[in-house]
């Protein structure tokens, strides 16, 4: 594994991205802007599975709005956060903050990919389902929040 | 220099030399400064959005403005908090940075921008609460955007020079 991420730091596009002084900066500026889409996108649908927001919207609708921010929100994050690993690869991979967060994150994807799937086949399933509806709310937004933090705390392990 | 001795006595204030001389505050206050920044982010987004006609037009555009923009200034409260403490705790080493001040700036003009549509635009948003918005109010949805984006990054900045 380390001779590995030796080896990507090495290549003439990891070097590129170390070198140009404005590159990794400008990556990271776009991977928060994309944490703010995504981390907003989902508050917004799990403040109304909660009933605290847009309790008189239907949820179908809420859903075919925000859903596609926060999947094309991950993609760019997905693209982002790989440059950055690119640029720097023994920060991240081997560190347990950021194993921690790939798993919440892939955990935290299946749930709102299940939710949009289940919305989709039957609109009314969550409106008549208030307590699975917090519940799965409360975890998406804990996961979220974990995400965001185990993020930051990368840079201090 | 006035601003640099000033900046400097603050970061030695029992204030400042609590949160730097800890290994955990510095990274708790980001962290908490971070979920308050993209909340102001996302939630003018989606009101800058729905005022450029790009997205949300299902609503009337004074609802949208109403439910999110209490989101955007509680978060900006927070955000203020944090990196207030923040910068009291490197003081010095802030007011150095020109990419600080940029920062600063970007936000006098976003908040510039907020108060001409509260108090110019937003007033006649009867006349385009349903339909296309109008221009005017396209401006500054497109300002706003360009303008939080712009702290965004600069604020990143910021952070490779510390």
């Amino acid at each position: 594994m380390d001779g590995f991420l030796n080896w990507v730091g090495h290549t003439p596009f990891s070097l590129m991205l170390q070198t140009q002084a404005w590159m990794i900066p400008t990556i990271q500026s776009i991977h928060i802007l994309a944490v703010a889409l995504v981390f907003t996108s989902a508050a917004v649908l799990d403040l109304r599975l909660l009933g605290v927001l847009n309790a008189q919207a239907r949820l179908p609708a809420l859903v075919h709005r925000f859903a596609p921010w926060i999947g094309w929100g991950v993609l760019l994050l997905a693209v982002t956060g790989l440059l950055n690993m690119v640029a720097e690869p023994t920060r991240a991979l081997l560190n347990h903050w950021f194993q921690l967060k790939m798993l919440a994150l892939a955990i935290v994807c299946a749930l709102t990919w299940g939710l949009a799937a289940q919305i989709k086949t039957r609109p009314g399933a969550w409106d008549r389902a208030p307590l699975q509806a917090k519940v799965l709310a409360i975890l998406s937004l804990a996961l979220w929040a974990f995400i965001v933090t185990a993020g930051r705390w990368i840079a201090y392990t | 220099m006035a601003l640099h001795d000033l900046s400097v006595a603050l970061q030695d204030s029992a204030l400042g030399q609590t949160i730097g001389g800890s290994a955990w505050l510095f990274p708790t206050l980001e962290t908490i400064h971070l979920f308050c920044l993209t909340t102001v982010l996302g939630s003018i987004a989606i009101v800058d959005l729905r005022l450029l006609g790009l997205a949300g037009g299902g609503e009337p555009a004074s609802v949208v403005l109403r439910r999110y923009t209490p989101f955007t200034w509680w978060a900006f409260l927070g955000a203020a908090i944090s990196g207030g403490l923040l910068f009291v705790s490197r003081a010095g080493a802030y007011t150095d940075l020109p990419v600080f001040y940029m920062k600063l700036g970007y936000m006098a003009l976003a908040a510039l921008n907020m108060a001409y549509f509260h108090f110019f635009i937003e007033p006649t948003v009867a006349a385009w609460d349903r339909g296309p918005p109008a221009t005017a109010a396209r401006i500054a949805g497109g300002l706003s955007l360009l303008f939080w984006a712009s702290v965004v990054v600069c604020a990143r900045q910021v952070g490779f020079h510390m």
